[in-house]
């Protein structure tokens, strides 16, 4: 074996695939058991692919586009399409479940106890066949032998018991211990021993059963729940919920595709319909009064920094880039805790509680602060660079042509700058478009709009109402309805995207 | 050999040794586990209290710490699948969301007399009881003795206080009660005839809203007064300030400010708030519980921890330390004699409604909260306020 200069290079390949490999190995299984198929054979394949691209000596190019096609497949095109499929389907509270599972919940949960008693039990196993079965004491004192499909009387001769009433001996079953019990504990999680009438023994305990009676059947050929006591059929509505004809509902309801709903909701319900335009128009409104503002003050610091006649320009630089240097998470939580009302610095300096959070106004001014607070370091960052950056001899030209001050700065400067920070502007306006944590930490989007029924609220944007949607509000979470309004926020920030591409495409063409 | 065999030879290395780990953690799944999900502060009550009787019983006891936040959710999203707990550990007001998903068991075994009625009446929907209570918590009237030294009886006594202490320049406010918040509102509210949802036979019916009932509307200007005479103020809240400076006679709390009540020197009562019309002021019980996955691997074990421990004087005594609230085993509460703050909120907390279980409940809150605001700041007459409350409740959960 010869090593080459290349050896290094080749462990370190071996090393980084060795351990993607072992990754895979070791996952792939885990997923498998989770029944997460898809993962499982998107890592197997992707695994595969990884290996043959590097451990071939051609396919350069492959080699830069694979491993990032794999990521971008599995972390951003797969949740778009998840959640485009999510907002077709009714997937929210009370519908969370497949409707095998959903089905089987309803009639177990129909098992009513009959009285409020348990009755003794000792698990044994069939000499003849080797079924577990239940040795049960009836409520009369005789005795009886349950499995899962039949019940019948044992004679008293053919049970021995001890002093103390427990079941030692009986003929024709071993009778079991408790350690043997527990070793197969899992089967008694649903053993039911059916006595007839619908009636059945239920398994509570190691040596208990309840008298439960069943009240709801499910007829799959029908596709029907059936109430064994008042014959009340129940069928499958659209909404993947059983429904009778009088209109009651059995929960819990099941995951079913719903079609266009969610969408229709948004659109035609007034309920959401009010809110999401009310939130809409905020989102645009936000998104412009913060670009404007902080490009506003950013330019303008940008422009005093940039005079030849300041001093300690550097101090001010420094000072000037921290907001941005810190995790505005931490900032944005920091100047929730300066605007609370009783108790935040700035109402006690104030000397008045003032209900800054709260009141619909306020709350979209303090929001809207903290967000100047926020991105005015970014803007000046790159308006000083813009300025820094604009050819002097246009503007010693416009100069010995006797431009004023001010008009050097409208006719000349100003739109110099803005011509190549607009694709930037129009990706701070997206950003701030769906800025969810500059809003959903400092005011939660707070306060609720009433009419909303405590969902939307004056700060909401878009993003956070989408998430309060999914994940608090309402009569619960309703990921579809949320996965919905997502995608209206996704149409609006990629065509804001598309239009700022083609914007600096046509600046590049004009230099 | 050549740098591609290599390569593949490292790989299939790789593979192998990675095989090799696998066989590990299949093994250890056999055997008697019970699994329990709590937040942080029980857990190690929890842990403590079922180790004895998990190793007489050798089962293997895992209490996972959960974010109290997240925990319907993850149950919603990972028991299905399996990968939920067998019990978890939560308040009363989750059983309505949890068990219309169906996640949740009912329970079996369990003594319903037992418990304080309220702890029952609040695990129990659609007339299955969906979880083993083990504290109640409410509300109740905090005389600042000084002030008043009897314990109004009847809310004329209270008015009659409130206005001598009025005209002597010695009070503030009559009683401090939070700014906007309907449940520390709610005695004042059932006081006068309000109420949530109505409670029939089959539990709570969500189409009967008392948020603007008959006797409510006919009593709400009385509320209108309360503000008015500086019975009651916008400027309460949460820090209660008035009442721990000695400017308040009355203050409605909960055993979570016992503390903060003993620390400030003030000599005090714990009692119940009178009734304020004709009907009587129920508080809110709020109710902490277990309660079972309906894809529990192992429900026989996590029964027998129901029925052994924590249905237990020792246990409930255990997590009643944790938070001077009273156990809702009868037998449990009947021990707790040492204290009588204790005692005296669980009096009251016994003609206390618990709080409503049905995820409906969630639409409530926000207008509900926003009348008292509009009422407390004068933006609307009570009448006015909280009829627009029942509207927008209506239309939210129509």
């Amino acid at each position: 074996m010869k090593f080459g200069n290349k050896t290094p290079a080749l462990i370190a390949k071996i090393m980084l695939l060795g351990a993607l490999n072992a990754f895979t190995v070791w996952c792939v299984p885990i997923l498998i058991s989770n029944k997460t198929w898809l993962f499982a054979i998107y890592f197997t394949i992707s695994t595969l692919i990884l290996d043959y691209v590097f451990l071939s000596k051609k396919r350069i190019a492959t080699k830069y586009i694979v491993p990032g096609t794999i990521l971008l497949l599995m972390f951003q095109v797969y949740p778009a399409i998840f959640t485009g499929y999510v907002a077709f389907t009714n997937y929210s509270n009370g519908h969370f479940l497949d409707k095998e599972t959903a089905i089987s919940v309803m009639v177990s949960n129909s098992f009513a106890p009959v009285g409020n008693t348990t009755n003794y039990m000792q698990v044994a196993e069939d000499n003849l066949n080797g079924k577990t079965t239940l040795i049960i004491k009836n409520d009369d004192g005789t005795f009886g032998a349950g499995t899962r499909d039949v019940f019948r009387p044992l004679p008293d001769s053919d049970v021995t018991l001890s002093s103390d009433g427990r079941i030692m001996k009986v003929t024709g079953f071993r009778t079991l211990s408790d350690d043997e019990v527990f070793a197969i504990l899992d089967q008694f999680n649903d053993f039911k021993v059916p006595i007839g009438n619908s009636k059945f023994f239920s398994v509570t305990d190691i040596n208990a059963v309840e008298l439960v009676e069943q009240n709801l059947s499910y007829d799959a050929t029908k596709d029907q729940v059936t109430d064994i006591l008042t014959g009340t059929i129940y069928s499958p509505n659209n909404n993947g919920s059983m429904i009778s004809a009088a209109g009651e509902e059995i929960e819990p309801g099941w995951t079913t595709t719903v079609g266009w709903r969610n969408f229709s909701k948004v659109i035609n319900d007034e309920r959401y319909r009010g809110p999401m335009l009310q939130v809409l128009a905020w989102t645009f409104i936000y998104a412009g009064l913060v670009v404007l503002s902080t490009f506003f003050l950013g330019f303008l610091l940008a422009l005093v920094l940039n005079h030849p006649r300041m001093k300690s320009k550097k101090i001010y630089r420094t000072l000037l880039i921290v907001p941005y240097a810190m995790p505005s998470v931490l900032s944005t939580l920091v100047w929730a805790g300066m605007f609370n009302q009783d108790n935040g610095i700035i109402n006690r300096v104030l000397g008045s509680p003032i209900p800054w959070l709260s009141d619909p106004w306020l709350a979209k001014f303090a929001v809207l602060l903290v967000q100047l607070w926020a991105g005015t370091p970014y803007m000046f960052l790159i308006c000083t660079g813009a300025i820094q950056s604009l050819p002097s001899e246009v503007i010693e030209a416009a100069q010995v042509d006797g431009a004023s001050p001010r008009q050097l700065f409208s006719k000349i400067k100003l739109p110099l700058v803005l011509m190549t920070l607009a694709p930037l502007l129009i990706a701070s306006y997206a950003y701030n478009f769906s800025n969810f944590g500059a809003i959903y930490l400092l005011t939660g989007g707070g306060p609720t709009i009433i009419s909303s029924g405590g969902i939307a609220g004056h700060t909401d944007i878009l993003i956070s109402y989408t998430y309060k949607m999914a994940f608090a509000a309402g009569k619960g979470n309703d990921y579809g309805l949320a996965s919905a309004v997502s995608f209206f926020n996704f149409l609006l920030v990629a065509s804001m995207s598309i239009y700022s591409f083609k914007k600096s495409r046509t600046i590049e063409n004009m230099t | 050999m050549n740098k591609k065999r290599l390569g593949i030879l490292g790989v299939i290395t790789a593979v192998a040794v990675a095989v090799s780990t696998l066989v590990v953690p299949s093994a250890t799944a056999a055997g008697k586990t019970l699994v329990i999900w709590s937040d942080e502060n029980r857990a190690k009550t929890l842990r403590e209290a079922g180790a004895s009787w998990a190793a007489k019983n050798g089962v293997t006891l895992t209490v996972v710490i959960k974010d109290f936040g997240k925990v319907k959710d993850e149950l919603i999203t990972a028991a299905p699948k399996g990968l939920g707990p067998d019990l978890l550990v939560g308040p009363h007001d989750w059983v309505g969301q949890l068990a219309a998903s169906g996640v949740l068991d009912r329970m079996v075994n369990i003594d319903k007399s037992a418990y304080a009625a309220s702890g029952i009446q609040g695990f129990s929907y659609k007339g299955l009881l969906y979880g083993l209570p083990y504290n109640v918590e409410n509300i109740a009237l905090i005389v600042n003795t000084k002030l008043s030294p009897t314990i109004p009886a009847t809310f004329a006594d209270v008015e009659k206080t409130w206005a001598t202490l009025k005209a002597a320049g010695t009070a503030k406010v009559g009683i401090e009660v939070p700014y906007g918040d309907s449940y520390h509102n709610m005695p004042l509210f059932s006081g006068l005839g309000g109420y949530v949802f109505g409670v029939g036979a089959g539990g709570i019916n969500a189409k009967d809203l008392g948020i603007y009932s008959k006797t409510f509307a006919s009593n709400a200007s009385k509320l209108d007064g309360y503000y008015s005479s500086g019975l009651i103020s916008k400027s309460s809240n949460y820090d209660f300030v008035q009442w721990y400076a000695g400017k308040a006679p009355y203050m409605i709390t909960g055993p979570w400010n016992l503390a903060n009540i003993k620390k400030s020197g003030i000599s005090y009562a714990i009692a119940s708030v009178p009734a304020v019309g004709g009907t009587l002021s129920r508080p809110f019980v709020g109710v902490n519980g277990f309660m079972m996955s309906k894809f529990a691997a192992n429900k026989i074990v996590a029964r027998q921890f129901l029925t052994q421990v924590a249905a237990s004087d020792d246990f409930q005594l255990a997590l009643y330390k944790l938070g001077d609230r009273l156990p809702a085993l009868k037998t449990a509460a009947a021990k707790v004699t040492n204290n009588p703050d204790v005692a005296a909120f669980g009096a009251y907390g016994a003609i206390g409604t618990p709080m409503p279980n049905i995820p409906q409940m969630n639409s409530v809150w926000d207008s509900w909260g926003n009348a008292w605001k509009n009422v407390a700041d004068g933006k609307q007459t009570a009448a006015a306020a909280f009829a627009q409350a029942a509207t927008n409740i209506k239309k939210a959960i129509s």
